[in-house]
C-alpha cells in the first residue's frame, strides 16, 4: 500500500514537473519572439531591377534595389547585400539609412557574367546575433555569353581525324611499296 | 607481285569488311538498340517532365545547356559499350585464332575494329543531338537552333573520338574484356575528372593535359566558359578550359591513343 502511494506521488510529481517545464518553455519562447520582433525594423525590399534586360557578358550594368521603411522612425544601420546565387558570389554590399515611412533606391554596379544568373538582394539589419536577412528578393537575368571559339575549328578537327584514321588504312601498303617489299609477305 | 593500287584497294575492302562485321556484331548483341534507345529517351525526359509538371527555360540556349549536359555520360556509356571489348575480345575468347589466320593485314583488322566502334558511338551522339534539336524546334521554333548548337555538336563528336580512342587503347593492352570496359568507363567517369579536380583545387595547377577537363566545352558554348565548379563546397575554381587548347588536346588524344592502340594490338600474340 505504501509502495502504491509512493509510486503515485512520484508519478504526480513527474507530471507536475513536466507541466511546469512546458509552461516555462512556452513563456520563454513567447518572450524571445516578442524581444526579436521588437528589435527587427519593419523594412522591406519592394523592387529589384536591372538597367538592361538583355545584357551581354562583360557589360557593366546597374542593379537597383528599392527599400521601404514602414516604421515611424528613421533607420540608420541597414546592410544591403547583393549575391549571385548561381556562382555563390557576393557582388557587393552597402550600408544604408532610410527615413521614416520613406522609400529609397540603392544602385549597385555589376559586371554581367554569361549565362543564367540569379541575383538576390538581402536586407540585413545590424541586430545582435541575427544571421538571417529580414527580407530578400531574387530575380533571374539571362546574360548573353561572349561567344567562345568558332564552329569551323571543331569541324576541321573532325575532318582531320577522319582523314588520319581512314588514311592509316593505306599507310602499310604505301610503306611496303616504298621499301620495295611484297605486301603479300606482310599479311601475317 | 601486286601493284600498289591493288594492295590499297584490298586493304580498304578488308577494312570495310571488318567494319561491317563489327557493326553487325553490335547490332546482334543489341548494343545498338540499347544505346540508340538511350539517345532518344534521355533528351525526351527534358521535354516530357517540364511539359507535364513545370515550365521550359526562357531561352533555347538554357534548354540546350540543360539537356546536353548529359551527353558526356552517353558518350562514355556507348564508347565503353562499343570499344570496350573490340580488341581484347578476340584474344580472350580466342576468336582471334580464326580471324588472324585470314590473309588480311592485321592493322586493317584493328583499324576496322576502331572504326566499327567509333561509327555507332558517333551515331548515338548524333541521334541525341537530333532529338534535342527537334525538341528545341518544337518549343522555341527554328530560331532556337543557333550556331552554338552546331558548335556544341562538333565538339561533342571530337570528344567522342578521343573517348573511343582511350577505351580502344585499354582494349588493346588489357587481357580481359570486363577490365578494359570498366577501366575505360571509370577513367572517363571518375579517375580523370577526380585527378583534374585535385590538380585544380588542391595543387592550383591547370590540368589542360587531362581529356575530361575539356568535356564541359560541349555546353560552355551556350553559357560561356566560366570557372569550373566542383571545388570544396561546390565553389568554382580559378581555371576555365580554353576552346582551342581543348580541341588540340582532344585531337592529340584521339590520334596518339588510336595509333598506340593499333600498334600494341598488332604486336599482341595469342596465348
Amino acid at each position: 500500500m505504501i509502495d502504491m502511494r509512493r509510486t503515485m506521488s512520484v508519478f504526480v510529481l513527474l507530471v507536475v514537473m513536466i507541466l511546469l517545464f512546458s509552461s516555462l518553455m512556452s513563456n520563454s519562447s513567447d518572450f524571445e519572439l516578442e524581444r526579436t520582433e521588437q528589435q527587427l525594423p519593419d523594412v522591406t525590399i519592394t523592387n529589384l531591377t536591372f538597367s538592361q534586360s538583355e545584357p551581354k557578358e562583360g557589360e557593366n550594368i546597374t542593379i537597383f534595389v528599392t527599400l521601404r521603411n514602414n516604421e515611424s522612425f528613421p533607420i540608420t544601420d541597414l546592410t544591403i547585400r547583393l549575391v549571385n546565387l548561381r556562382l555563390e558570389q557576393n557582388i557587393s554590399e552597402k550600408q544604408v539609412s532610410i527615413d521614416e515611412n520613406d522609400e529609397k533606391t540603392i544602385d549597385f554596379n555589376w559586371t554581367a557574367q554569361g549565362g543564367s544568373n540569379s541575383i538576390s538582394a538581402l536586407l540585413i539589419p545590424e541586430v545582435v546575433d541575427l544571421e538571417e536577412p529580414i527580407d530578400s528578393m531574387s530575380k533571374e537575368i539571362w546574360v548573353e555569353p561572349e561567344p567562345i571559339g568558332d564552329v569551323y575549328s571543331p569541324l576541321f578537327a573532325l575532318i582531320f581525324i577522319f582523314i588520319v584514321i581512314f588514311g592509316s588504312v593505306i599507310i602499310p601498303s604505301i610503306f611496303a611499296f616504298l621499301t620495295n617489299r611484297d605486301p603479300s609477305q606482310e599479311k601475317d | 607481285m601486286k601493284s600498289i593500287m591493288e594492295d590499297i584497294s584490298e586493304d580498304v575492302k578488308n577494312t570495310c569488311l571488318t567494319v561491317s562485321f563489327e557493326l553487325k556484331k553490335h547490332f546482334r548483341m543489341k548494343r545498338m538498340i540499347i544505346s540508340f534507345a538511350l539517345a532518344i529517351g534521355l533528351p525526351l525526359i527534358f521535354y516530357i517532365v517540364p511539359r507535364i509538371w513545370a515550365s521550359f527555360p526562357d531561352t533555347a540556349e538554357e534548354f540546350a545547356n540543360l539537356n546536353l549536359s548529359f551527353v558526356n555520360l552517353l558518350i562514355i556509356i556507348s564508347g565503353s559499350l562499343f570499344a570496350g571489348d573490340s580488341v581484347v575480345g578476340e584474344f580472350e575468347e580466342k576468336t582471334g585464332l580464326l580471324l588472324f589466320s585470314t590473309p588480311q593485314r592485321h592493322s586493317t583488322i584493328f583499324i576496322g575494329k576502331y572504326i566499327g566502334a567509333l561509327l555507332p558511338t558517333l551515331a548515338v551522339v548524333s541521334i541525341y543531338y537530333l532529338t534535342t534539336s527537334l525538341e528545341i524546334i518544337g518549343i522555341y521554333g527554328t530560331g532556337g537552333i543557333s550556331i552554338e548548337f552546331f558548335k556544341s555538336f562538333f565538339i561533342a563528336l571530337v570528344y567522342t573520338t578521343s573517348a573511343v580512342s582511350l577505351i580502344f587503347f585499354f582494349s588493346s593492352i588489357l587481357k580481359r574484356k570486363i577490365t578494359s570496359t570498366l577501366l575505360g568507363f571509370f577513367s572517363l567517369m571518375m579517375i580523370l575528372p577526380i585527378t583534374s579536380s585535385v590538380l585544380q583545387f588542391l595543387v592550383d595547377v591547370e590540368p589542360w593535359y587531362i581529356l575530361t577537363y575539356f568535356e564541359g566545352l560541349i555546353t560552355d558554348v551556350f553559357v560561356g566558359a566560366g570557372p569550373i565548379g566542383g571545388g570544396p563546397e561546390g565553389q568554382p575554381g580559378q581555371f576555365s578550359p580554353d576552346f582551342y587548347t581543348g580541341l588540340i588536346v582532344m585531337v592529340l588524344y584521339t590520334l596518339i591513343l588510336f595509333s598506340v592502340g593499333v600498334f600494341m594490338a598488332n604486336r599482341r600474340r595469342m596465348e
